[in-house]
């Protein structure tokens, strides 16, 4: 028999809490069950996770968002891809750039024949076969449009938003679609018998109960681990910084389309540009720097004046042992978290609230259902740790006790045979549901330093001229195109300025 | 020079390895060599591939029309199963016009829980094409029906094998056979010698075996085979037929010029006479042959230079799926990686695991048929309706959804992003599409004159 969900709680009100809480929102109508936001003003939300991939267009059309005022509305800008400076060895760098590269050919990946051509020593940079990369260089943007076969009509991009204005737009979307907000603290989770959520009870006494918790309270997990005690599998062997110093600070030049990671000497800086101003901040060790080593060299490489006191936040990277327990859903930091190298953790409570309606459930709550949801998010978080375990390991640097650990740990065997298969032939092996595509997996594994000693021998098929004459047009469609587009600043002019607020 | 590639085994499976691989690695200097080994058991008369053949006849450049005129090949849009007096279609293709379109399968799931009338097959183009008989090859302009449209195609398994050795010989495949090989290995564990009974020794690069067989000392299990054969045409069934039996199913393939039947039984303590019987009541025919195999049960394909491929695709190899989709499957997914002869022990690993997880989705299809809710897919099915998703593309999304809903797995939960959606705004949704597909299934050709037409091409 078929027991309906009445009522859902989703405690906590920063991104995670909002994104699902606008999703169950737009999707339910309020008509199926009741849906209600618990936060607390006080705890307040991490404040930050303002870079994104593309995947958010999914989320974007799900909630029916209107991309041009929601940019507007959250001081948006656009992402072509991320920059990694200093990460192969200092003075390097390198793009990680969205959509294609190049041009496949015979149906085999364009890169082989890059490769060939690098080999002969006749091939440009990547970046010149990729519109993205070039389109960074050069500060431009433009959304696809119809240009037939020109890689134009083919702009794959994501956004740099305010993180406070994200989860309050959210918030009025969500409200919108009548979803209830409760402001307070809970101070006492009440459970059944059976280990179950009954309800919570809030600083003023209040008591609240629901079917369903939906666990968004941030690094705490307040219900998933404080109440259930799900446990926590932690990762910092292999990923191993666990501080980040956060510090917004004024524009002083025009918005890049790409956010920027530079690689320092116990972790790295991101670089998040917004209409309103940067976004900056510091991941370490602390193992191997201090906090005050730490807001140092943070504060020393921005660009502009710092606009507010840096602000210190702790973490260890690792996920949940169940992202769902119970009647209970972890979503967001709550149920993990790894640092934002490839801006993965937005993508991450997207995937969760995809997967929350694939399995939406009733009042049994089906074990096999839950079990088949567990084991579908633990394949996402795998594949992006060993994604991200990529950048730290495959580096030439030896200019630090940090570095020195990182090129040297062991790491999960799935990813050093993805190493070594690609430098014995630069090919990749992933799985239809991996995230990262073998387009990205190529350019960061290339971009790290790891040189494949062989390509796809199909790529051998073209007489050697032919092939240098294809790559040279490839080259000059992307020229062109890059050259079509305009800047990145004028297209927010044109399309999604936001009122001033500093 | 590159290092000979020698394949072994017999039949379609050796022309097929032979075929493929021949045809990408030749004009990269690698000898080819096939050794023609005497069968164990006799391949069966006929069989059906999915659409991966059809686009491995095309990636070899052996005209479609060619392959029908020879093999005695007519087309597969899916199977037509009956089970009691339920009978449904398990299509290639997808259900609506749009693969990607959201939802549609929930859709379909909540009308058929309202209404006890309606069938899954109307909103497939595919079922609904197979059910009237018809059959067109998508135009080249409209890659979606060429998508909903996907088919594979039932052959003369003789014919297609010699149709494929006179491909090879042109390629320049050099033939050999013998009654035994026996290997010779290096101190690392290679092969580096094949020995035949005339004591030639024929040096190797990569072994491609494709020998079914699994050795005395390895895990497998006995199958019992039935197969018969009648005259009976049945051009106007651009599908394959599979009926239930009390022990599992029974597969009927439609050639040109009459059809095949097979049915596999696993359990050694039935009777044979209780087969021939209930065969004959199902089928009315009393000629069936009866033959039994050692089937392989588990096997690592890439073993240093050694690619069992054939052990490996016949642990999947039975009626409900033939194991030439999956050593097509493990031959590509190699040549993929062959790398510049720079051997890499990671990418066999990779490899191997990559095969136990098409291995296991196949397994978890086959296994469906028999109980359905003894398995995970099954279970989620039948409370969600979805279809778990999948890592390798062994099986199709309609494959799955066809057969789960035709077995009778209602799902208990209705989608919650139909949730807003009234029962009427869904049920007016989906007649449009199904209106939609009436009118393009009306409009298309029926399979004898597609047949003709194509055979026609080929007289001229
Ligand atoms: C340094 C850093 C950089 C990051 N950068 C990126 C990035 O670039 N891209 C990206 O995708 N992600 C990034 N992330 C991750 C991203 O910030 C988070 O995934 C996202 O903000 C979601 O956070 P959250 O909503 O789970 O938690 P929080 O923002 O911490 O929200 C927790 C909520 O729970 C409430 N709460 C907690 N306890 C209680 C209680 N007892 N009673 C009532 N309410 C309570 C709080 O008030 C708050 O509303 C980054 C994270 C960190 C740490």
């Amino acid at each position: 028999m078929i027991e309906k969900i009445r009522k859902i709680i989703v405690l906590g009100g920063g991104s995670a809490g909002w994104m699902t809480a606008a999703a169950l929102g737009k999707v339910l109508k309020n008509q199926y069950c009741q849906i209600q936001v618990i936060e607390s003003e006080q705890i307040g939300t991490v404040g930050v996770g303002e870079a994104t991939i593309p995947q958010i267009m999914l989320y974007n059309e799900l909630i029916g968002l209107d991309e041009n005022d929601f940019m507007r509305r959250t001081q948006a800008t656009f992402k072509l891809g991320i920059q990694f400076v200093d990460w192969q060895k200092q003075g390097s760098s390198y793009f990680h750039a969205f959509g294609d590269v190049g041009k496949n050919m015979e149906g085999l990946q364009f890169y082989h024949y890059w490769l060939r051509m690098r080999a002969l020593g006749k091939a440009a940079p990547l970046d010149e076969y990729t519109l993205s990369s070039l389109a960074c260089l050069e500060q431009r943007f433009m959304r696809s449009m119809d240009a037939g076969n020109s890689p134009l009509s083919n702009i794959a991009y994501a956004f740099h938003f305010d993180a406070g204005l994200f989860a309050q737009y959210l918030r009025e979307l969500a409200e919108q679609w009548g979803v209830q907000r409760t402001e307070g603290e809970v101070v006492e989770v009440r459970q059944l018998d059976n280990g179950f959520i009954r309800s919570l009870r809030l600083a003023d006494g209040t008591e609240h109960e629901a079917d369903f918790f939906i666990d968004c309270s941030g690094f705490r997990g307040l219900l998933i681990e404080q109440t259930l005690k799900t446990g926590y599998e932690d990762w910092s062997h292999w990923l191993p910084c666990d501080r980040a110093i956060a510090v917004p600070s004024a524009t002083t030049s025009e918005p890049w389309p790409f956010t920027r990671a530079t690689a320092q000497r116990a972790g790295w800086q991101w670089r998040i540009p917004l209409q309103h101003r940067v976004g900056n901040g510091h991941v370490y060790c602390s193992r191997f720097m201090s906090e005050d080593e730490a807001t140092a060299i943070l504060l020393k490489n921005l660009d502009g004046e710092a606009l507010a006191e840096p602000r210190p936040i702790r973490f260890v990277t690792g996920k949940r042992k169940q992202f769902w327990n119970k009647n209970c859903l972890a979503v967001g930091l709550a149920g993990g978290f790894m640092e934002p190298l490839e801006s993965t953790s937005l993508h991450l409570v997207q995937a969760t609230i995809s997967k929350l309606f694939s399995f939406f459930p009733d009042r049994n709550f089906a074990q096999s259902d839950i079990d088949e949801f567990n084991r579908q998010m633990h394949f996402d978080y795998d594949k992006i740790r060993d994604f991200l375990i990529l950048h730290y390991h495959a580096t030439e640097r030896n200019d630090s006790e940090f570095w020195n650990y990182c090129r040297t740990m062991p790491v999960p065997d799935e990813l050093s045979q993805k190493i070594q298969q690609f430098k014995a032939n630069g090919r990749i092996f992933r799985f239809n549901n991996e995230m990262f595509s073998d387009l990205s997996w190529f350019e960061v594994m290339l971009g790290q330093g790891i040189t494949p000693q062989g390509y796809h021998p199909m790529a051998d098929l073209f007489p050697e001229a032919e092939l240098a004459k294809r790559l040279e047009g490839i080259r000059s469609v992307v020229r062109k195109s890059v050259d079509y587009m305009p800047s990145h600043q004028s297209f927010i002019d044109q399309n999604c300025k936001a009122g001033k607020i500093y | 020079m590159q290092q000979p590639l020698v394949f072994i085994g017999h039949g379609l499976w050796l022309q097929m390895a032979t075929a493929i691989v021949a045809k990408h690695l030749q004009p990269f200097g690698y000898p080819c060599i096939a050794i023609e080994l005497p069968a164990k058991a006799k391949e069966p008369a006929a069989m059906a591939g999915g659409p991966e053949l059809v686009t491995l006849c095309q990636m070899l450049g052996l005209p479609l029309q060619l392959v029908l005129a020879r093999a005695q090949a007519t087309f597969s849009l899916g199977s037509q199963y009956q089970s009691g007096d339920s009978s449904w279609f398990v299509p290639f293709g997808h259900y609506g016009l749009n693969a990607a379109a959201a939802e549609f399968e929930q859709a379909i799931l909540q009308l058929l829980r309202l209404d006890a009338n309606s069938k899954a097959e109307q909103f497939c183009i595919a079922a609904l094409a197979a059910s009237q008989g018809k059959f067109a090859l998508a135009p080249a302009n409209r890659p979606d029906l060429a998508e909903a449209l996907s088919y594979g195609l039932h052959l003369q398994t003789a014919e297609f094998a010699a149709c494929l050795k006179h491909y090879n010989q042109q390629l320049g495949v050099t033939f050999l056979s013998s009654q035994t090989v026996e290997m010779k290995y290096s101190a690392e564990g290679q092969i580096s010698t094949l020995q035949l009974d005339n004591g030639t020794a024929l040096p190797v690069g990569y072994c491609l075996d494709c020998r079914t067989e699994p050795a005395a000392d390895e895990a497998s299990h006995t199958v019992q085979l039935f197969c018969a054969q009648d005259t009976t045409v049945l051009l106007q069934q651009p599908h394959s037929s599979v009926l239930q039996t009390s022990w599992g199913w029974l597969v009927r393939l439609p050639l040109q010029q009459g059809s095949h039947w097979f049915s596999q039984c696993t359990d050694p303590t039935l009777e044979l006479s209780h087969f021939r019987q209930e065969l004959q009541q199902l089928t009315g025919l009393s000629e069936w042959q009866h033959s039994t195999r050692q089937q392989p049960t588990e096997s690592q394909p890439w073993q240093l230079n050694h690619l069992r491929f054939g052990q490996a695709a016949a642990t999947l190899d039975c009626p409900l799926y033939n194991g030439l989709n999956a050593l097509q499957y493990l031959l590509i997914r190699w040549l993929d990686l062959l790398p510049n002869q720079s051997y890499c022990p990671a990418t066999a690993l990779m490899y191997n695991q990559h095969w136990q997880q098409f291995q296991s989705e196949v397994q978890d299809f086959l296994w469906l048929h028999q109980h359905p809710l003894a398995t995970k897919t099954g279970q989620a099915f039948a409370r969600l309706g979805r279809v778990l998703s999948t890592e390798t593309d062994a099986i199709k999304a309609g494959q799955w959804f066809g057969l789960m809903q035709g077995l009778g797995l209602k799902p208990e939960l209705r989608s919650m992003l139909l949730a807003h959606r009234t029962d009427t705004e869904i049920h007016q949704g989906l007649r449009q599409v199904q209106q939609q597909i009436a009118r393009l299934v009306t409009a298309m050709p029926s399979q004898i004159d597609t047949l003709n037409r194509c055979l026609q091409q080929l007289s001229h």
